[in-house]
């Protein structure tokens, strides 16, 4: 029993501790050891000068017992604790003493948080064995919680959320929580509560009178048009309504379409557009390109023959290529002109047909 | 041999005869005439290049239970969330990004080829022949490129907006660029005001690119490149005139945009109706009031008639996207309509986006309930197809489901959208991922809401997960729906769903789902009832492990499941009838969990407890049925006396009369006498029964004794 009770106590220290210090201690000893840390930070006149503010603002909510009675004691009834409610009760003295305890901090430096907490608390346990439930005074205090969950909104004791729940219980018929057991599944147009009974008006959106403006029957005429303008709109139309593909055929379209595969259907000319127009023989029958300066026999003739057929088998030169390849041999030979017509190679003269 | 010139002159002719040959051979085509022989080759028929592809693709039907075809890649990876999808998805891109984009800065290495030694010489070279375009790297254009027009055309063509510019930059210092070259940059300025727009090929980054809702506000970038190139040009062509006002109105700098349509017709410059199009859609900007702006859309349509320029239905579009934009209420309305029944007279049909402008206008969300969409969709569904003919065309479906789900909520309107939808390749209409997410979030709540329950069971099963996985709030409408129709198994594999879809953490949707399997349990079939029990025990375990998996680095505190919703797990799982059931495990650790406080709140039905306690007890489980019990009576509830006398009842096989006696005696005879649980179960029986004032009052006790320690 007596275990019990301690252990409640204990845990509301250390819940009213955290809420102070907002760093979660160890055991419930660990306060002096805070204390003296922060004094070591801070050297000894300030530590002077917290003891003489701690006193004087221990003197200063000097209030008859009858007024404390008043005050404290019969203030806050034992039901949920709603914030707003009770802070308006007892802003005035823990109010002031928070914020004081604040100022205090402020002007010590350090970590402004812990110290204002520590004053705090040594404060509030001073009152504190003048009998006042400790949770009151806890309510008042300037704990931010305004951004945390309901849930974790203060930890209520266990003993507290059932007596809550008991009297709430009490006040309402029992059976509202209850789950009926044999219920049957019934159709949800019953269960529903329709949100709107008024059917819709209806609007016919061709009902209306026309204004008139534009004759009908007459030219149209859009007037100036705009190529790129309307070119981009397509685009960003196109874009809008595009969607990943959903198959691998859908793949194949956008591939197509931009261009990275083969074309359907399949044409091994594709992409050889420049080439179109040509036809076949001109790739092949080059001889034509040689006449006008070629010798008619000897070795360069043959030599050119050769080139001739080569190129004519080549699949991949266009003709243009041909050409010139065959032209770039033409000025090779005709600037080694004078040392050919000495060997005696150049200058057969391209004669009439010996038949 | 080689002297054979007859032979070269005959190659020479023969050359010539071919050539002719060959042009008579490219017109002959196979025509469908009978020939001599009775055979005739059918007529050539010309397809596009991707026409056979368009047939294959159409053989492929949609497979609701098979997965998108982008996630098909690996079966182990399939993602099922939509935080997966979208990450899937997203990655793909992201790996065909990173590839274009070394290429495009190690371009190269994709040009040139380095030939072995001994000469290092480098050629130019390319990926494929024929060249294939796409896979060229992009041109980088910098001060020290030698850039001509063509490149300027080619940005234009692209819209490659900053290299654009910068081309544009270059040549104009180097050699001037042509006037029609002008106009074109001016145009794609204009267009996209000045801001690079995203690139065509990534398709999946634009389907999830988070919906950013076009502003109504003056983004115009005034005295930007495009108002320079404007005033530089001399004289201004009417081009010129309508590509700035355009893209004026277009990015709503609504005053000078109708200033400088004002000055054009001065001038006697001819515009066009795009023109008009975009001062229409911004001519609210110029007046305040609702009459004051009828009056001025009306004025500058009988100045588009008076300067002989017809309207088209963008026309229309116009004209109710400012009227939808100016709020609601009757007069609006009226002059909506009368603009629809103009345009009616002109024989032109409103499209898509005039159709969302005339929902927006009408379906307000606390306005009264009109039903417009009827005759809207009386019109569409008698259409052949719907073309896209405007950006916002994708609004429509998402905007008209809506108004099925929460304005009107209709079922039957809902199915015909949806049956819209699915028409022909109207599904391109849903816009993006987030649009379509929508879309799907209104159509399931309203069949959750107003459908029969067998057709939203076979919807449900149509859509999810693979074309759409719920969001939470839709989850919990879904839960509540099977919970009404008493679809235990249903809700069974709700559970495992929510693992699936990643929200088996959001406790508020696992206690809802607790709650909903309590409230149909009891009238399941046997195996249903089994199914349910798995489920729940499944809830602790991953509780468990979240917990576990979370322990470290915890920034966001782990949400626990309440008391409530724990004390639905153990009445579930209590439900057994044989003592080696595993069931009984998750009881007792649920139990545990609900003494050491892991959980929130208090089970709001402790009656549950004891009478698993009870059962426990009789079902030879003592230390369960202990641990219940001193659970009740730790909290301080009420039932825990009856409890504790009831359970040791059962557990000795006496009758209460005599348990109480029993009670009442001193702990050290009992002691000697009882089972430890049995014990436990006295000791629990005298904390509820004396110790009920801690809860009470439990504060001020405690602070007492603090003095007293004092």
């Amino acid at each position: 029993m007596m275990l019990s009770k301690l252990r409640y106590k204990q845990r509301e220290i250390r819940v009213f501790v955290r809420l102070l210090s907002e760093k979660p201690p160890e055991n419930d000893n660990k306060m002096p050891e805070i204390k003296r840390r922060n004094s070591e930070q801070n050297d000894d006149a300030s530590k002077e000068k917290i003891q003489e503010l701690l006193k004087k603002m221990m003197m200063a909510p000097k209030i008859s017992q009858q007024e404390y009675e008043e005050k404290f004691t019969l203030a806050p009834e034992r039901k949920i604790p709603e914030p707003g409610e009770y802070e308006v009760k007892t802003e005035k003295i823990e109010e002031e003493i928070t914020k004081a305890a604040g100022d205090v901090a402020q002007a010590i430096g350090g970590n402004v948080k812990q110290t204002e907490a520590e004053l705090l608390s040594r404060v509030l346990g001073k009152i504190n064995q003048t009998s006042t439930s400790l949770s009151d005074l806890l309510v008042g205090m300037k704990v931010d919680r305004s951004n945390e969950d309901d849930r974790m909104k203060r930890p209520e004791t266990r003993g507290q959320q059932v007596k809550r729940m008991v009297q709430r219980a009490q006040a309402q018929p029992r059976d509202e929580k209850q789950p009926q057991p044999q219920r049957r599944p019934q159709t949800d147009r019953e269960r529903r509560p329709a949100q709107s009974t008024s059917q819709p008006v209806s609007v016919n959106i061709f009902g209306g009178e026309p204004l008139g403006i534009f004759k009908p029957g007459t030219q149209t005429n859009y007037g100036t048009k705009l190529d790129v303008w309307e070119q981009l709109n397509q685009r960003e139309l196109t874009l809008a309504t595009s969607q990943p593909p959903a198959n691998y055929f859908e793949k194949m379209i956008l591939w197509t379409e931009q261009g990275k595969v083969w074309k359907f259907p399949i044409n091994n000319e594709q992409g050889m557009e420049e080439e179109e127009n040509v036809h076949f023989s001109e790739h092949i029958f080059l001889d034509a390109h040689l006449e006008d300066w070629c010798p008619t026999r000897g070795p360069i003739k043959h030599f050119m023959e050769l080139v001739c057929v080569g190129l004519s088998k080549n699949a991949f030169y266009t003709v243009q290529e041909k050409r010139d390849h065959i032209q770039w041999y033409r000025e090779y030979f005709e600037s080694k002109k004078d040392l050919l017509t000495e060997v005696g190679v150049w200058d057969i003269k391209p004669t009439q047909p010996n038949v | 041999m080689y002297s054979n010139i007859v032979i070269q002159r005959q190659w020479a002719r023969l050359a010539g005869l071919f050539r002719t040959l060959s042009s008579l051979e490219g017109q002959k085509l196979p025509v469908g005439r009978k020939s001599i022989d009775g055979i005739s080759p059918p007529v050539r028929i010309s397809r596009s290049s991707t026409d056979i592809l368009q047939a294959l693709a159409a053989t492929v039907g949609v497979d609701p239970t098979a997965p998108h075809f982008k996630y098909h890649d690996d079966p182990f990876l399939i993602p099922q969330s939509n935080y997966r999808k979208r990450a899937y998805a997203l990655s793909a891109e992201a790996g065909r990004k990173a590839a274009s984009w070394i290429r495009d800065e190690q371009s190269q290495l994709f040009t040139t080829r380095e030939w072995d030694p001994p000469m290092k010489m480098k050629t130019p070279y390319h990926n494929a022949d024929p060249p294939i375009d796409a896979f060229n790297p992009r041109p980088i254009y910098n001060d020290e490129s030698k850039v001509t027009e063509e490149d300027l055309l080619y940005t234009i063509q692209n819209a490659l907006l900053e290299d654009a510019i910068r081309v544009y930059q270059l040549l104009s210092a180097s050699e001037g660029v042509n006037d029609d070259l002008k106009l074109a940059l001016l145009q794609l300025l204009c267009f996209y005001n000045e801001k690079e727009p995203i690139a065509a090929e990534w398709l999946e980054e634009r389907w999830f690119a988070a919906a950013t809702r076009e502003r109504q506000a003056t983004t115009w970038r005034l005295g930007g490149l495009a108002d320079k190139i404007f005033s530089a040009m001399d004289p201004k062509t009417p081009e010129a005139y309508c590509t700035v006002i355009q893209g004026m109105a277009k990015y709503y700098q609504a005053e000078r945009a109708h200033a400088l349509a004002q000055e054009a017709m001065e001038k006697g410059i001819p515009l066009s109706t795009s023109v008009y199009n975009a001062l229409l859609s911004c001519v609210g900007f110029l007046k305040e009031g609702t009459t004051l702006r009828i009056e001025a859309l009306k004025a500058l349509l009988s100045q588009m008639n008076e300067q002989g320029i017809s309207p088209n239905s963008d026309t229309l579009t116009s004209c109710l996207k400012s009227i939808s934009a100016w709020g609601g209420g009757k007069a609006l309305q009226t002059f909506a309509l009368q603009i629809v029944a103009e345009f009616k007279q002109l024989n032109i049909q409103p499209g898509l986006s005039a159709y969302y402008y005339l929902l927006c206008l009408f379906c307000k969300e606390r306005g009264p309930r009109i039903d417009v969409l009827t005759t809207i969709l009386n019109d569409l569904e008698g259409r052949d197809s719907l073309e896209p003919t405007d950006a916002m065309d994708t609004h429509f479906f998402i905007t008209a489901m809506g108004v099925c789900s929460e304005h009107l909520q209709n079922i039957d309107l809902a199915d015909r959208v949806h049956a819209l939808l699915m028409k022909d390749d109207n599904y391109r209409l849903v816009g993006d991922a987030y649009k379509e997410s929508i879309y799907y979030r209104h159509l399931v709540s309203v069949a959750c809401r107003h459908a029969p329950f067998e057709k939203t069971a076979q919807l449900l099963d149509t859509l999810i997960p693979n074309i759409y996985v719920p969001e939470p709030s839709v989850m919990e409408e879904i839960i509540k729906t099977l919970e009404l129709a008493g679809a235990g198994d249903r809700l069974a594999e709700v559970w495992s769903q929510l693992v699936v879809f990643g929200l088996a953490k959001r406790v508020k949707l696992v206690e809802r789902l607790l709650d909903a399997l309590c409230n149909c349990y009891t009238y399941q079939d046997e195996e249903i009832k089994e199914k349910i029990r798995s489920a729940a025990a499944d809830m602790l375990k991953f509780g468990q492990m979240v917990q576990e998996q979370n322990e470290p680095e915890s920034r966001t505190p782990i949400q626990k499941l309440s008391a409530s919703a724990l004390t639905n797990i153990i009445e579930l799982c209590a439900d057994v009838k044989d003592k080696a059931d595993e069931s009984w495990e998750v009881v007792g650790e649920a139990l545990a969990r609900l003494r050491s406080e892991q959980a929130s709140g208090l089970p709001s039905r402790p009656e549950v407890i004891s009478s698993v306690a009870k059962k426990a007890a009789t079902y030879g489980k003592p230390g369960l049925a202990a641990t219940a019990v001193t659970y009740l009576a730790e909290c301080g509830f009420e039932e825990a006396t009856t409890a504790c006398v009831e359970t040791l009842g059962v557990m000795l096989n006496r009758p209460t009369d005599e348990v109480q006696t029993l009670l009442r005696e001193p702990r050290s005879s009992l002691e000697s006498s009882l089972h430890p649980s049995a014990l436990v179960i006295a000791e629990a029986f005298h904390l509820a029964k004396t110790g009920a004032p801690i809860d009470s009052s439990a504060s001020s006790e405690s602070d007492s004794e603090t003095s007293d320690d004092d």
